[in-house]
């Protein structure tokens, strides 16, 4: 199975008519992908944004979100994958809809959030409140978080093995580490 | 012609409506499936063609006129590399050829008549795609000449005359995309050079009036941009000593979230800062690593033990610091107003997680961003630096309206003269 996609209407599909199947092996911000083995979901360049991994181990499917601001009803409720709240409800809700899993069964490892500046414009804990929001959506949900790698002044990439449901993170200057 | 925020982000479904009934075209005619990535608009000048063009590389371009709609000339171009494997894709599916399925490969050389041809017919059907998308946005209907191939390994080869299309004293519309059919990528251009009064009538109904800008503005502040970066430039030569150039310098439109993309994976070293007056934004210069290394040791009397320690960041900042401030106060100066930037942050990071942050301040405001684009060579190709803008889009759209172009281009007019004597 696989699902994919992102909240911008106006940018995914990018047309209605145009047939879009293969994997996307690379997820922007506020795209999402749910796959299952032997696929690799990939998003690179986390800053402040947040990556949520949920994995349902029975099966070997894994989903993968890039969420860029914490609370969608500070901003555009219009435009919910681009938020971990509400990217991260939806991202668990596609999952349970198109797997047979329950939420028991479900784990998350959350990436990210990282304060890249210390410029008053853009140091308004935009990482923290990335990664908090996504914590608190998904124990509102009851999904076990297993892991974390959040916080911090560096960036990082992320790789999700759905095979196994090893999370890789590479961040700028350090060793790479699994979760 | 009066463009508006409302305006550029109707460019931007035309690029996206384009490509998307290209790539589906092509999907029916090679039997697979394909995926579209509409990276960017680019607002590009003849100066800025001719860079790209005139070189060793060949490239070759299928061209239509537009009758009704936006009008003026639509043009598709491939570097020779992309036009052979999609032109080998395409006949391989229509065409099997010998037993095991494939065709003979087209001579590295010289296309073939049969090449030629198909590459016309494929190159022809993209670009219908790419009109049909757009009359579908702007709703209207837009009728096409028969297309005309070309090849060469300079812009008056691949385009004709510049100057015919408009675009000495204009601005091109260039849609930069990318479409991928299943195990193979094939990177094109596509262009329009607009007709500016047809095109006007035609997004009349596509704009907010209360906010506008004449579209000269933009072509005015590309030209400020470019003195920014010319000040940057010099301010860099002065520093190190190495000769500089200004080698890339673009304007581009982008959704926010496509503004991590601006910067690679890799690791780069910079500094960033943050202005504010009238346009307020981020403005941020980047090496790769090894470049960063060679203008850290430029700057220092001695090599330093570690060249990303604190003496080598210090030195950093202080020439990011003197080029942010060669950038900045040339647009002030241009649009009578005062742009203040912070202190200097010297960063080193993945490039991409470093645009994140900020994709992620200004798209609590907006969707779509300007990102201004320019890259320094050093002419002995020791180093070079990439220099980004990101501006809040409201106060663009103001500083545009604000243009005033008469002194621009007094400023243009005023000779240099050298600093030390």
């Amino acid at each position: 199975m696989h699902s994919q996609g992102s909240d911008s209407a106006e940018d995914w599909p990018p047309t209605p008519s145009a047939r879009v199947t293969d994997p996307p092996l690379r997820l922007g911000i506020g795209e999402y992908a749910i796959e299952q083995e032997p696929a690799v979901l990939n998003t690179y360049g986390l800053g402040s944004c947040v990556a949520v991994a949920i994995y349902y181990p029975k099966e070997s499917i894994g989903g993968l979100i890039h969420a860029m601001l914490p609370y969608s009803e500070e901003i555009n409720e219009e435009t919910p994958w681009r938020f971990a709240d509400t990217g991260t409800r939806r991202l668990v809700e596609t999952f349970l809809a198109e797997t047979r899993a329950s939420k028991s069964e479900l784990t998350a490892k959350i990436v990210g959030g990282s304060e890249m500046f210390s410029f008053a414009q853009v140091s308004e804990n935009v990482g923290a409140r990335n990664a908090q929001s996504a914590r608190e959506t998904l124990r509102s949900l009851g999904v076990t978080i297993e892991a974390e790698d959040i916080g911090g002044n560096n960036g990082r990439s992320v790789s999700f093995d759905v095979g196994t449901g090893v999370v890789t993170v590479k961040t700028a200057n350090k060793e790479v580490e699994k979760l | 012609m009066e463009l508006d925020l409302k305006a550029l982000r109707t460019f931007h479904r035309m690029a996206r409506e384009g490509a998307g009934v290209a790539a589906t075209r092509l999907s029916n005619l090679t039997g697979v499936d394909t995926n579209v990535d509409v990276t960017k608009i680019k607002f590009v000048n003849a100066a800025d063609i001719r860079q790209e063009f005139d070189g060793d590389m060949e490239h070759l371009s299928v061209r239509v006129d537009l009758v009704g709609g936006p009008g003026g000339q639509a043009i598709i171009v491939f570097d020779r590399d992309a036009a052979v494997e999609v032109t080998e894709t395409v006949l391989d599916f229509t065409n099997p050829g010998d037993l095991d399925g494939t065709n003979p490969e087209i001579d590295d050389e010289e296309l073939d008549g049969v090449s030629k041809s198909a590459l016309t017919e494929i190159s022809h059907m993209m670009n219908c795609g790419f009109i049909d998308g757009w009359a579908d946005v702007l709703d209207t209907g837009i009728d096409i000449s028969p297309p005309e191939f070309r090849s060469g390994e300079n812009s008056e080869d691949v385009f004709g005359e510049l100057s015919a299309l408009g675009s000495d004293s204009n601005l091109a519309l260039m849609f930069q995309s990318r479409i991928e059919v299943v195990g193979e990528e094939f990177s094109f251009y596509h262009y329009l050079f607009p007709d500016l009064k047809s095109l006007d009538r035609t997004l009349s109904n596509q704009r907010d009036t209360i906010h506008g800008f004449r579209f000269e503005k933009l072509i005015g502040f590309d030209q400020m941009v470019e003195e920014g970066a010319n000040e940057a430039s010099n301010h860099m030569s002065q520093l190190t000593g190495v000769e500089t150039d200004v080698e890339i310098r673009n304007l581009n439109f982008v959704p926010v979230r496509n503004i991590p993309s601006q910067l690679s994976d890799q690791n780069v070293v910079g500094v960033a800062f943050t202005y504010e007056g009238l346009p307020s934004g981020y403005l941020l210069f980047v090496f790769d690593e090894e470049s960063a290394e060679q203008i850290i040791q430029e700057l220092l009397p001695t090599d330093p033990d570690d060249p990303f320690g604190d003496l080598g960041k210090s030195a950093l900042q202080e020439l990011g610091n003197i080029m942010a401030s060669g950038v900045l106060d040339g647009w002030a100066n241009v649009l009578s107003t005062t742009i203040d930037h912070s202190p200097p942050e010297y960063i080193h990071d993945i490039g991409s997680s470093i645009m994140d942050p900020i994709a992620a301040q200004v798209g609590q405001n907006q969707d779509y961003a300007f990102v201004f684009d320019t890259v320094i060579n050093a002419d002995d190709k020791e180093f070079d630096c990439s220099i980004f803008s990101v501006s809040e889009e409201g106060d663009l759209e103001q500083a545009l309206s604000q243009l005033d172009m008469d002194k621009l281009h007094k400023a243009r007019e005023t000779p240099d003269f050298p600093v030390n004597e």
